[in-house]
Parts: structure tokens; sequence; C-alpha cells
């Protein structure tokens, strides 16, 4: 008795659901027809303006539905009036698509307009029907967007999918090199190098300076990074370098122990691994499998223990294994001259230092952790001529390096730095993935603040957290030392620096490089 | 003996009998579903390969490119891996609710597992390697090297004489959290990476499986399912309270600490290859139990098989959910055993 009753209660549960499903669906559909309905009127007049040619006749379009492309035969009459939509023969299922296909067309006709809204439960079969309408009236030479259809902007993005065909070429090896890697283990490698795999997409940046397009061409596995870095390149690259996800196999999770029989199924020459997430460690665990797969690792450090060199490094190992040593070697002076740039400007000597707090991630209720000159964005500052309020402090704290420092905010009001920054949060990354959102900049509304020098002044910056470890993260410390001793650069144009480094380097333009961003003086509550 | 008696111990004979042979239909059901897991578990994997080339590595060790390794170093180890591994905590979790006769009692309880995470997190973050052993291995023997300490204080407690069942539980509560509390002083001052090395590591993976560890876990899970086995009769016994198992001449101190010996080291093998995997230890039993009841000649292989099953067909899920990357085994087998359990717990308090 007792099981019946559960069973009727769930069904009246699911029963109600489906009727406000229902109803919200027609209430959807009814008040967009009347919105439509009213300016069907000016917009008939418009087009009549417009047309001059013959529009008359019976027109085929298509467009992708639920399971499979929708055709449609859209009947237009001399002025583009659409007279009727007929949905041809279609895939889509029964019960939740012949809602869509019976009443879509109609309130096209009746409205005369694309913008209807859709049927709920049937939201992909609604857009294919609109989406081929469209494509109907474009091939009747008629614009679309003037009966108010919006191209969906859902992510279209569709990754390749692998295909055993287009695995790069194996060129016969010629030599046998042995290079000692960052840890001062000797690899030996055979080379010409005809495909490698990477630890973590980003460090894909390293290698488009040496080896260009061929940098994705023969790219055959890698891990993700913290950004969906896998998506993101493709996104990006693709477009700009070909297909190469068809030869490509993911081999990690971002921070998770590799998936060897990933990495054995795409056979790379060399698996290149950076120390960052912990991938050393995860790599060493099945270096006995790759040696007898006949895979060597070879282990790389960005950023390293010193900021200033640690791309380099990885450059120079980097063009020995690809035998690119004179490339490496003219990226690696190039990022030398900037280091050397904010060396000459002997920023460290300055007597009224530029005082910095750094944050991640926090906002007005939840207090982020800082960190000092020793890690991450403390090492930019730092090097860039700050004075990180947080040094006194914690640097010599055994928490110095570590990542959970929450400074008293007591501390900061007392210091009251002339800098603020913020970083992480997910909402800035310098690869095409990003979102770009503008950051909210809620630690203002902190008890005090908007009494500190920084936020009086405007100095409150939101950074991208994965900026500090690329590849062009010389360009942050000079934009850093930029914003701290603007005397300093009065005669030199930053940018012209980020864009010299990608039109020599890179395969885009700087503007990928998204990862700073000022808080615009606004308190928002 | 009159006709009556007679006719009614030949009927609660046939009823025994019945029920034994019910017993034995379910075990082997249960065992050939598990062999079908196995089954899948060794055909789903990243790469595609197809079933004519994976029966063909398996027996004559012959395949394309590294196929034949991939097959039998990998994903063959693996899949036997995660049966050893959910047979010892499952098999762990029925010995260790028996003897506590604590229905929330499994193998962790005894703080085992938070012991070797301890152990982890001095490999990963501070880098302390405290058997000296090369780095690749470093966080394995760590983790073991805290597992058998906690192992062997919980047994060195369970030797005095006062230990009665509820003070082991409360010494283990008292073990995890001060193992807990020395973990989290080590994420404070851990910066980024190793923390989320150290978050990663808790959820389990079956990914570093080799040969050798399996072999290890096996025997030790083989081992300790032996003299379980052997047992059985006082184990049963030990489902009564003290008093009425002692008057059956079972020795209930001796037996506690047989149990809490194995139980500890079944826990820290499993834990120190593969990292936590929650619930199995406390579910499988539960599951078992419904099925057979207390006899453990039937509730010992059982917990051990439900155990293998549930880490088995979680593995096949921790694949196949996203294609190309394999989840932490520990994610999964929460996510499966957490509606299973309450299911269990509902429809237990309807028959209470």
């Amino acid at each position: 008795m007792k099981r019946d009753g559960v069973k009727r209660y769930i069904a009246l549960i699911i029963a109600l659901y489906m009727i406000m499903m229902l109803f919200t669906s027609c209430a959807n559909l009814s008040t967009n027809k009347q919105a439509v309905n009213n300016t069907e009127n000016s917009e008939a007049d418009d087009l009549q303006e417009l047309s001059t040619t013959d529009y008359s006749g019976t027109y085929d379009g298509s467009a992708e539905g639920y399971h499979d492309n929708l055709n449609v035969s859209v009947e237009l009459d001399e002025r583009g009036k659409i007279l009727s939509i007929v949905v041809e023969d279609h895939d889509e299922t029964k019960e939740f698509a012949t809602i869509a296909i019976e009443r879509i067309p109609n309130i096209i006709v009746e409205s005369q307009s694309l913008g209807v809204d859709v049927v709920a439960g049937a939201t992909k079969t609604c857009d294919g029907i609109i989406d081929a309408v469209a494509n109907a009236l474009i091939n009747a030479k008629l614009d679309p967007a003037a009966l108010g259809y919006v191209a969906k902007e859902i992510d279209k993005w569709k990754t390749a999918e692998f295909d055993e065909s287009t695995m790069p070429k194996k060129v016969p090896t010629t030599d046998t090199i042995v290079i000692t890697d960052v840890k001062g283990r000797e690899v030996s490698i055979d080379v010409p190098i005809s495909t490698y795999a990477l630890s973590t997409m980003d460090v894909i940046d390293y290698i488009i300076p040496l080896i260009g397009e061929d940098a994705f061409h023969k790219l055959v596995a890698s891990g993700n990074d913290g950004g969906n870095g896998i998506l993101g390149y493709d996104k990006l690259y693709t477009p700009v370098v070909g297909t190469y996800m068809t030869h490509f196999g993911q081999i990690s999770e971002h921070n998770a122990p590799f998936d060897l029989e990933m990495i054995l199924a795409r056979d790379p020459d060399v698996l290149i691994v950076n120390s960052a997430m912990q991938a050393h460690k995860y790599a060493l665990e099945i270096e006995p499998q790759l040696t007898e797969a006949g895979i060597p690792i070879v282990l790389i450090d960005v950023p390293g223990k010193k900021l200033e060199t640690s791309a380099q490094d990885a450059l120079k190992l980097l063009g020995e294994v690809f035998q690119v040593e004179e490339r490496a070697a003219e990226v690696s002076a190039f990022i030398d001259e900037q280091y050397a740039l904010i060396d000459s400007m002997n920023l460290d000597d300055k007597t009224d230092k530029a005082t910095v707090y750094y944050e991640k991630s926090g906002t007005a209720e939840v207090f982020g952790s800082t960190t000092t000159s020793l890690s991450g964005w403390g090492t930019l500052i730092d090097y860039a001529g700050g004075e990180n309020v947080a040094d006194p402090i914690l640097i010599d704290a055994a928490s110095g390096k570590g990542s959970s420092n929450t400074l008293d905010p007591e501390i900061v009001l007392q210091v009251d730095p002339e800098f603020v920054f913020m970083s992480g949060g997910g909402w800035m990354d310098n690869h095409a993935n990003a979102t770009h959102k503008e950051p909210s900049y809620d630690i203002v509304n902190r008890t005090g603040w908007n009494e500190l020098k920084a936020i009086k002044d405007g100095n409150l910056y939101n950074l991208s957290q994965a900026m500090n470890r690329s590849i062009y993260s010389f360009f942050a410390v000079i934009k850093l030392a930029s914003w701290f001793y603007p005397e300093e650069f009065e005669n030199i144009n930053t940018d012209d620096i980020i864009d010299e480094f990608f039109d020599r380097f890179m395969l885009t333009d700087s503007s990928i490089c998204v990862w700073g961003h000022k808080w615009d003086g606004v308190t928002k509550k | 003996m009159t006709k009556t008696q007679q006719l009614k111990n030949k009927t609660n004979r046939e009823l025994y009998n019945a029920m034994i042979r019910r017993r034995v239909v379910l075990s082997a059901t249960l065992f050939v579903a598990l062999f079908a897991l196995v089954i899948l578990n060794i055909f789903i994997g990243s790469s595609d390969i197809k079933l004519k080339e994976i029966i063909i590595a398996i027996f004559l060790q012959e395949g394309e490119g590294h196929t034949v390794m991939i097959v039998n170093q990998i994903r063959l180890p693996m899949a036997l891996m995660s049966v050893a591994v959910g047979a010892g905590l499952g098999m762990g979790g029925c010995e260790i609710q028996t003897i506590l006769r604590n229905p929330i009692a499994s193998p962790y309880t005894l703080g085992i597992t938070n012991a070797a995470t301890f152990g982890a997190a001095m490999g990963l973050i501070i880098n302390v390697n405290v058997v000296n052993v090369s780095e690749p291995l470093m966080i394995t023997a760590n983790s073991f090297f805290f597992a058998l300490l906690a192992s062997v204080l919980v047994y060195a407690f369970s030797l005095r004489a006062e230990a009665g069942k509820n003070g082991i539980i409360l010494f283990g509560v008292a073990l995890n959290f001060l193992f807990n509390a020395a973990t989290m002083i080590l994420q404070y001052i851990a910066d980024d990476e190793d923390l989320k090395s150290m978050v990663f590591w808790n959820m389990g993976s079956l990914l570093k499986t080799t040969w050798t560890k399996f072999l290890i876990v096996f025997s030790v899970v083989l081992i300790c399912f032996i003299i379980f086995y052997l047992n059985s009769w006082k184990l049963t016994a030990m489902t009564l309270d003290d008093t009425k198992a002692r008057s059956l001449g079972v020795d209930t101190q001796r037996v506690r600490q047989m149990v809490i010996l194995l139980t500890s080291l079944l826990t820290s093998f499993s834990v120190c290859f593969i990292g936590a995997i929650g619930f199995v230890g406390i579910i499988a039993p539960h599951i078992a139990r419904q099925f057979v009841g207390e006899d453990q000649r039937f509730f010992l292989p059982l917990s051990a098989m439900l155990g293998a099953f549930v880490v088995s067909a979680s593995f096949v899920v921790s694949k196949i959910v996203i294609p190309g990357v394999i989840l932490p085994i520990g994610l999964v087998t929460a996510m499966i055993g957490v509606p299973v359990f309450l299911l269990i717990i509902f429809r237990k308090m309807r028959t209470l």
C-alpha cells in the first residue's frame, strides 16, 4: 500500500511538472505572437519600400534540427511576404517535435516574423525551423534580419573527431641526441621529432615561437590546463593553422595523473612535461612503462625558480628537442632584452617604492589569500619594483611560499598601499576561450577600503591568474612597472613590445593576450 | 521420535537446504556479473581498440603499435585491481561491522585512511621522504608508512584489556581527527598546485596500477580472505553480544584483535596504491546482509564480491562519463554508493 502511495506521489509531481511546462510554452507563444503582430504592418511596409525585385516563388532552406537537418520550403509573394511554410520529412522525435512543427510555421506566417519564441521541450527543433526559414529567405536574396531573425550565438564549435589517418607521418630518425633536462636527467631522443605530447596544453605557447604552425601539426596529445585550454586553443588556432584535433588525444585532466593508455595509443616521439600541477611527479611514476614503449620524457620548468630566466631556460631545452636552437636563442634574446630594460631602471633601488597589496579572488565578504614576493604574482610585483605589504609579515614564516595566507585586513588599512591587485576568479584568461567578463571589484565594499590610497586613486587592478606563468609574463612585469613608475616609461610605448613579440614569434596578434583590467572607479553594491 | 517431530525435522532440513541453495545461486550469479564487469573494463578505454585486437593481444601477445602493452599492462591490471581493492574494502567493512557491532563502522573508522592521507600530504607538500625510497614511490611509501603506523596504534590499543568495542571506535575517531588536523596544517602552508594534487590524491585513482601493485594487493586480500573464512564460525558468533559469544567458546578479545590487524592491512594496501575510495566499505556489507544475513560463510564472500562489484561498476562509469577522461574512482563510488545506501536505509526503516 505504502509503495503505491509513493508511486502516486511521484506521478503527481511529474504530471504537475508537465502541466507547468505546457503552460509556460503556451504563454511564451501567445505573448510573442502579440508583440510581433504589432510590428507586422510596419515591417511589411518596410519590405515593400525596399523591394523592387519580384520575390514570388517557393524557396527551399535547411538547418540543423535536433536529430538531423530540417528542410523547409517557403512560399513568398512578389513583395517577399511569407505565404506558407512547409516542413518536409524529418527525423525529429515525435512527441516533442510535433507541436513545434505544427505551430511554429503558422506563427511565422501570421506574424511575418522570425523573432518567435520557442516551444519548451523542443527548443532545437524550433530553432531549426526558424534557421531553415531564414536560410530559405537568404536563398530568395532577402535579409532574414529584417524579420527579426537573430542568428543564434550558441557555441557551435565542434571539436574535430579523432581520425587515425590524419596522424602525422613519422619521419625516419637520423640521429640520437642526448639532452640534460631541468632535473638533470640525461634523456636520449631520436631526432628529428615527428610527433610530441605535452603535459599541459598552455605549454604550447613556448613551442609556437620555435616551430610555428608545426607546434600544432606535430602535437598528438596533451593534458588539459586550468582554463580548459585544450578547447580554448582548439577554437583559437584551428582557424589559423587548420584542423589538428583529428590527431589529438587528451592525456590528463587538469592536475591529474596521466592516462598512460592514451599516451601509448598516440605514441609521441617525446613527452614534454612541465613542473606545473605536479606533472613531474605523475610523469616519473609512469616512466618505466614509457621507457619500455620507447617514449622519452623531457622535464621543463616554467615558471621556474627565477622569473627572469625560466622562460629562456625552457626555450633552450625545447630548442634542442626540436633542433631549432638558433630560433630558441632568438626568442630568448628578445625576452632577455625586456628584463634588461627593467633592470636598467634600477627599480629596486628606489627610495619611495610603490606599496602593493595582492589578493587572490577576493570579494567584500570573502577574504582571499595573498602571496609574498616569493610566489605567483608576488614574484612579478617584486621584479617590477613593487613593495609587497605582505612581505614583512609573511616572508620568513613557514607559510611564506604557501598559497593560503590570508592577511589581517587591519594591516592593509594600516599600511595603506598605493596599489591593490586581485587575480583569478576565472573571469579572465590569456587565451581565446576566456570570457573576458568585467570583474566585479566588490572588494572596495569592505569596511574602510574606500579610504585606501589605492582605491581613492583608482589603482585597483584585476589580473589573469594564468598570465604570471605564461611566456608573456615579461610583459606583465613591464606593465606593472609602468603603472608603478610612469615617469620611467615616458618614452616607451609598452604595447609596442607585446605587439612586436606576437608579430615576430606568435601565430596571432597580441589581442588574444587579455590579462589585466583596471577598476573604473565606480563602486557597485 | 514421534512422527510429527520427524516431519518437522524434515521440513526444517528442507527449508535450510532451500535457503542455502538460494544463497549459493545468488553468489554464483553475482560472480558471473562481476566477471562480466571485468571483461567490460578491459574492453572500455580511452583509445579505440577493437574487440578482436584485444583478444589477440591477451591470448597471443600480438598487436599493432602499443596495443599489446595497453591491453596487458594497463587495462588488465586496472580491471583486476578494481576487483581486488573492492573485495578488500568490502571484506574489511564486513568484519569491522561484525566485531564492533556497529552499522556505520567501515575500514576507515579506524583512522587508517586519514593517516595515509597525511603521509601522502607529507610527500606532496613538504617533500618528506619518510622511508627513503625513490621519488616516484615516495608518496605511496609515505602513505603506507603512516597507514601502518595507525594500524599498529589501533592494534596496540586493542590489546589493552579494557578496550571494548566502543573504546576502539573512539580511538579510531581520535586518530581520524589527529591525522586530519595534521594534514590541514600541511595544507595551510601548501601552494595552490600542491593543494590540488592533495585533493586529487584523496579522490582515489586506479591509473597508477601496475601488475606488481595488483599482485601485492591481491595476495593480501587472498590471505585475509582465507583467514577470515577459516574463522567464519567465530565471527558469526561475534554478532551476538560478547558474553554470549564467550559462552560459545569464542575468545572475543582475540578475534577482535585479529580482525583489526587484518583489516588495517587490507585498508593500508588499498589506500596507499589507489587513494581513498569512499563508501564501499560501508555499503557492501549492508547490501550483503540484506541478501544473506549474518552467516559469515556467505556474508563474507558476498561482501567481498559486492565491494568488488561496486568498484568495478564505478570504474566502468568513470571511464564513460567523459569520453577520453578517466574520472577519479572515489568520486564515482560515492555518487553511486550513496543512493543505494539511502535506499537500503529507507527499506530497513519500513521493516523496523
